[in-house]
């Protein structure tokens, strides 16, 4: 739901960069020989049979042949150096080719360098070599989706960020994320109504001003009201290329100065650790801080100091099954041990994770449909899926109606030696299900559809 | 009232830091003539560096501060002067101001490289275990309170430097006469060397001081830009005291706009856009004299022949539709830009080249022209092309005409201003009604863009588009060429070399202003569009003042003066780098350093690139034998990739080895023409006398 911040904090420094990098996309190779592990399934918590050697055969499709599939894999690691995507894509391609492939055919990572500036050729690669791509996510993904859908390529991401994408034709996103509701609805009331009722007539949102996701940003604000919060401070902070923040104080006073007893930050874990110990420092103790689900990592621990104790951090992790419990899931801790086996010394993340997911759906949607592995064959089985769990790794998504309100939610918070989770009172397993729902009364800005390039669901096969 | 005096309390924390940074290029600026962009990216790798000895090392504060302060930014300053700004001493403003952006680039890519940027770093606040400071309403950490004496040490310091020692008085005379200077005793590579030396160690200071109080981070620390740079433009780039009240005033104003500015979706950008909008105000409102440093000498403007420009354009054209038949589809998206980012760059020509004014606002021209072009020619209309020329040619009129009192780096830093406050505050807008008409640039995210339908003929595919954009930068550079050898052209170039002498001749300078800053907006809208077209589909980041930097810095090492600087820009930026990392990934960090590293080529072309180029093949053009042989072999070559006999890799060697070899006949078959050795003296007896020997003598003796 929120975007990868701390991709954003790599848009500040733009194209000083991207000068030097091109586009670069490696196909992966298989790893495994076709023949060698047909009689082997994998399994992955309470799916069965995602990847299982087989007798598929025929090239209905583009990147699909009697041996392969190609998928093509977004990402902006060369650009931030972050490789959880690739990373993802290798061990969930290896551990399915070990086990045979998707019904014998093998599966291939074609990963596309988005390098920040260029997501519209990444896509366009994407087009003329891939049936799908799968478990990618790109900072301006936004501009890609037209030229996406001018190619009819389905699309399984791990994350989307900008609104032109979110919830976007032909794509199957295994996260509740409807464009026209406020996703954090149950999560904001559980603070404000249960937690901490004496924040809800103080609540501050601090956002970066990104022309990303500031529109994004402003609908949360819009959101905590609706909830029945009354919002006290709106502040805007720097981190487009020609500003950064040099100074946290001013932005501490002010939320001093309003009286704020809830904030919401939209930022990396780094400023808001920042502006924490600033506030800190000046002995304002806040009811609770939304850290976002970008906080949600070893990262905001090591950088949070001594604020991790003082004040009270939280975060919604999109129905994630946490972590640091991995031991109590089966579905998470065998993502756990796929990580050891596959990408050792790999820290497994919740961004992971929603990879993982997308993946999980495409392998299992893929293998129904046997020898005729087309498009429309695969989007249409996932879509069918009005429960996704990814074998457990998360709470229930319903892929048939992907612009619906969220119903299960769950939160973490922080503390100084890690993130644990949060007393909201689960009700369903580890989530809470049953959360309001908010309905936004204006969507700023709508995801793309077929008809905006010209295209119908007609030519989609 | 209790608040009130908080937030100014809290203003003055930031100042502090405002303070340290600015008093650093205020410094750099008085004695060395050089604008400092590379500013606060020392100060991060110093950051960066304390960072490694202390925690990543565990070596004792004091030691790791004495190491960073007194050894590695001494070195570093040191390094920047000898090899970064000493050849480029000579130069123009621009040339000496690219170095810096080069730097800047250079510095950033080297951090990411050598400390991963997904390694959560912090650096301990001095003093962080003891309590803070009470002060009235409000609490001062001893980390803050730090930063404050440091800056006032440091402003009291570089006033008795500058003013009260030898060494001082020779930094100031340096920069003010470096010839008269020099002539008195003084040494002004010493004052040089001493200013790069205490200018790296307040940049070392400011990063260590600013780096625990936000976050360790490579561009976030080295973009600190608009904000300081509005403290030392109060300070009229050489007063301390003033630059001091300067970063007062910012770090308040910033300060209480955070406190008591409504909020409202329109208003809210203010607050982050009010730095460039006060450093614009205050470029306009403080007087800045002549600017000092005008020791170089000026060069002369080659002017391009009729026959020479129609084969470059024809060049253009050629190469648009090679390229539209070998590449794929996905390539055709990104080497696009080859063209588009060349119309941008040809736009700094004109403006920069012929009439010597410094724009780091182009690209936001480009993104203006890319956003009229996404709405009004939603279904291609051939007239919203021109509707984007015009309205981004009219804004560029409007950017000019309080830019009229600026020059020099003043401009630069005005149009920098202008290009941060679109980035800031109106490319953010969400959409909003001026006069019941709606607006909305990137519609909260992307726009979508369409090719355009001229004279019945839709351009929509890709190859389509890549040639039509080669077209587009055809006529664009056949225009320019004609500009150079029109009236107008030489008012620019006479306006270049002197506006009092222009004016004094009967020249209306803002006249030519307005028009050479619409035309090279124009141009960049042009392009602008074209990029839009290309992509299908465009966001603000794409047109920041940021992403605008190597596009300037690459024209600059190209040779603002040539018309062919556009396509080169056009294809280093896009090109060669690109392809090197899709055949050997592995190499993304060297080519994140390029363009950082081709600044130094600078010192040795001072006319750029291009000029270079052309005379290089210039053996090849009087050679028949050789034109024949080079145009038969890429013909050669090109057939045989379309017979799909070689793929593009092989194309592209053949294509280098045919350019080589013909390269190296022709330079052997070249009679030894040795002109450029013929001394000034025997101009017209050992050679006969050229036309333009004319002019190289008058500006010889012009300059000096």
């Amino acid at each position: 739901v929120r975007p990868q911040i701390r991709i954003l904090a790599a848009v500040a420094a733009a194209a000083v960069l991207a000068a030097g990098c091109g586009r670069a996309s490696s196909p992966g190779t298989p790893t495994t020989a076709k023949s060698g592990a047909k009689t082997v399934t994998a399994n992955f918590g309470t799916l069965s049979r995602v990847c299982h050697g087989g007798n598929a055969s025929g090239a209905p499709e583009q990147g699909v042949n009697s041996s392969q599939v190609e998928v093509g894999v977004m990402t902006d690691e060369q650009y931030t150096h972050d490789p959880t995507l690739v990373t993802a894509a290798h061990v969930f391609t290896d551990w399915c080719n070990a086990a045979g492939g998707i019904d014998g055919r093998q599966l291939v990572a074609d990963i596309h360098q988005t390098d920040l500036l260029d997501s519209v050729g990444a896509m366009a690669a994407a087009c003329s070599a891939d049936f799908a791509t799968v478990g990618g996510s790109a900072a301006l993904d936004g501009i890609a989706v037209d030229t996406r859908l001018k190619c009819l390529l389905p699309d399984f991401p791990a994350q989307t960020v900008m609104p032109q994408n979110t919830d976007s034709a032909l794509q199957a996103y295994p996260l509740t994320d409807g464009y026209s509701y406020a996703p954090y609805a149950g999560y904001f009331t559980w603070l404000m109504k249960q937690a901490y009722p004496g924040s809800a007539a103080h609540v501050g949102i601090l956002y970066g001003n990104s022309p990303i996701t500031l529109a994004l940003a402003v609908q949360e604000g819009e959101a905590l009201t609706g909830v029945g919060g009354t919002e006290v401070y709106t502040g805007e902070f720097p981190v487009s290329a020609s500003g950064a923040v040099t100074d946290w104080t001013p932005y501490a006073e002010a939320i001093k100065s309003k009286g704020v007893k809830g904030l919401v930050f939209y930022g990396t874990p780094q400023w808001l650790a920042a502006l924490e110990l600033d506030l800190t420092n000046m002995n304002y103790k806040l009811d609770w801080i939304d850290a976002n689900t970008n906080s949600y990592g070893p990262a905001f621990i090591q950088v949070g100091g001594k604020s991790l104790s003082y004040q009270h951090n939280y975060a919604d992790i999109d129905g994630y099954y946490p972590v640091e419990k991995a031991s109590s899931n089966p579905a998470t801790a065998e993502m756990v041990s796929l990580y050891a086996k596959y990408a050792p010394g790999q820290k497994l993340t919740l961004q992971a994770m929603q990879a993982f997911s997308a993946w999980l759906l495409f392998a299992s949607s893929a293998e129904t449909c046997g020898s005729n592995l087309t498009r429309r064959c695969v989007y249409d089985a996932a879509i069918s899926q009005t429960a996704w769990t990814g074998g457990g790794l998360q709470s229930p998504v319903n892929l048939a109606t992907p612009d619906s309100p969220v119903n299960c939610w769950n939160a973490e918070m922080a503390t100084p030696t890690g993130w644990v989770p949060a007393p909201f009172d689960p009700n369903t397993g580890a989530y809470r299900c049953g959360a309001p729902v908010y309905k936004l009364p204006k969507v700023l800005a709508l995801p793309e559809t077929l008809a905006d390039v010209g295209e119908s669901m007609s030519n989609f096969r | 009232m209790d608040q009130f005096l908080a937030f100014g309390i809290v203003g003055l924390s930031t100042a502090a830091i405002y303070a340290v940074i600015s008093s650093g290029l205020v410094l750099t600026y008085t004695t060395t003539g050089v604008f400092n962009f590379a500013h606060g990216a020392a100060g991060m790798l110093a950051a960066f560096f304390y960072w490694q000895l202390t925690i990543g090392w565990g070596w004792p504060v004091p030691l790791a501060l004495a190491v960073v302060l007194l050894v590695a930014a001494p070195a570093l300053g040191l390094l920047i002067e000898r090899f970064v700004m000493r050849p480029v001493q000579g130069l123009g403003e621009a040339e000496r101001l690219v170095m810096t952006v080069a730097l800047l680039s250079g510095f950033i890519a080297a951090a990411e490289w050598i400390w991963n940027p997904n390694v959560a770093r912090t650096l301990p606040t001095f003093f962080a275990n003891s309590a803070p400071i009470q002060i009235g309403p409000t609490t001062i950490t001893w980390d803050q309170a730090i930063t404050m004496i440091v800056a006032v040490v440091v402003a009291v310091g570089l006033r008795i430097l500058l003013y009260r020692t030898r060494i001082g008085a020779e930094m100031r005379a340096t920069v003010d006469d470096r010839a008269l200077a020099g002539l008195t005793g003084a040494d002004p590579l010493r004052a040089n060397r001493v200013a790069w030396i205490l200018g790296t160690q307040l940049a070392a200071i400011g990063g260590i001081l600013i780096a625990p109080q936000i976050t360790l981070d490579a561009t976030q620390l080295s973009l600190l830009i608009v904000s300081a740079y509005t403290a030392a433009v109060f300070g009229r780039l050489r007063s301390l005291p003033l630059t001091f009240a300067g970063a007062v005033v910012v770090g308040c104003m910033e300060s209480y706009l955070t406190g008591y500015l409504p909020s409202n979706s329109l208003l809210s950008g203010i607050r982050l856009a009010a730095p460039a909008l006060l450093l614009f105000a205050a470029l306009l409102v403080f007087p800045h004299g002549r600017l000092r440093g005008r020791s170089q000498r000026l060069r002369p403007v080659p002017v391009p022949t009729m026959r020479g420009t129609a084969l470059f354009a024809a060049a253009i054209v050629m190469s648009g539709i090679v390229l539209a038949t070998v590449l794929s589809t996905a390539d055709l998206i990104t080497y696009g830009a080859i063209f588009s980012l060349a119309l941008v760059a040809l736009s700094y020509v004109p403006l920069a080249g012929y009439a010597g004014q410094i724009s780091l606002c182009q690209l936001s021209m480009a993104g203006i022209g890319a956003v009229v072009w996404a709405h009004l020619g939603a279904n291609g209309q051939w007239w919203a092309l021109a509707a984007a020329v015009a309205i981004s040619a009219a804004v560029g009129a409007i950017v000019a005409v309080p830019a009229l009192r600026l020059s020099g780096i003043y401009l630069a830093l005005g149009t920098a201003a202008f290009a941060a406050v679109l980035d800031q505050w109106i490319f953010t807008l969400q959409s909003f009604k001026v006069l019941g008409v709606q607006f909305s640039f990137f519609n909260g995210g992307s726009v979508s863009a369409v090719g355009p339908d001229i004279f019945g003929f839709h351009v929509s595919s890709e190859p389509d588009l890549m040639v039509f954009a080669a077209i587009c930068l055809a006529l664009a550079s056949a225009a320019v060429a004609a500009l150079r050898r029109s009236r107008f052209g030489r008012r620019l170039i006479a306006l270049r070399d002197s506006e009092a002498a222009y004016a004094m001749l009967g020249g209306r300078l803002l006249v030519a202003r307005v028009a050479v800053f619409a035309l090279a907006a124009g141009i960049s809208g042009l392009g602008g569009a074209v990029y839009a077209m290309q992509e299908q589909a465009v966001t603000a980041v794409q047109f920041s003042l940021v992403a605008g930097l190597p596009i300037f810095l690459i024209a600059v090492v190209g040779g603002l003066a040539s018309v062919g600087t556009g396509m080169f820009t056009g294809t280093t930026l896009a090109g060669p780098l690109t392809g090197i990392v899709a055949i050997a990934p592995w190499t993304a960090n060297l080519a994140a350093i390029a363009p950082g590293l081709s600044g130094l080529s600078l010192g040795r072309n001072p006319d750029g690139l291009v000029p270079a180029l052309r005379r290089g093949f210039s053996p090849v053009a009087g050679n028949p034998v050789a034109v024949t042989a080079l145009l038969v072999g890429l013909t050669l070559a090109w057939v045989l990739r379309l017979a799909h006999v070689i793929n593009g890799w092989a194309l592209f060697g053949l294509a280098v080895v045919v350019v080589v070899v013909t390269l190296g006949y022709a330079a052997a078959r070249q009679p030894g023409a040795a002109d450029a050795e013929i001394e000034v003296d025997w101009w017209g007896l050992q050679r006969p006398w050229q036309p333009e020997d004319e002019e190289a003598l008058a500006r010889g003796i012009a300059g000096g």
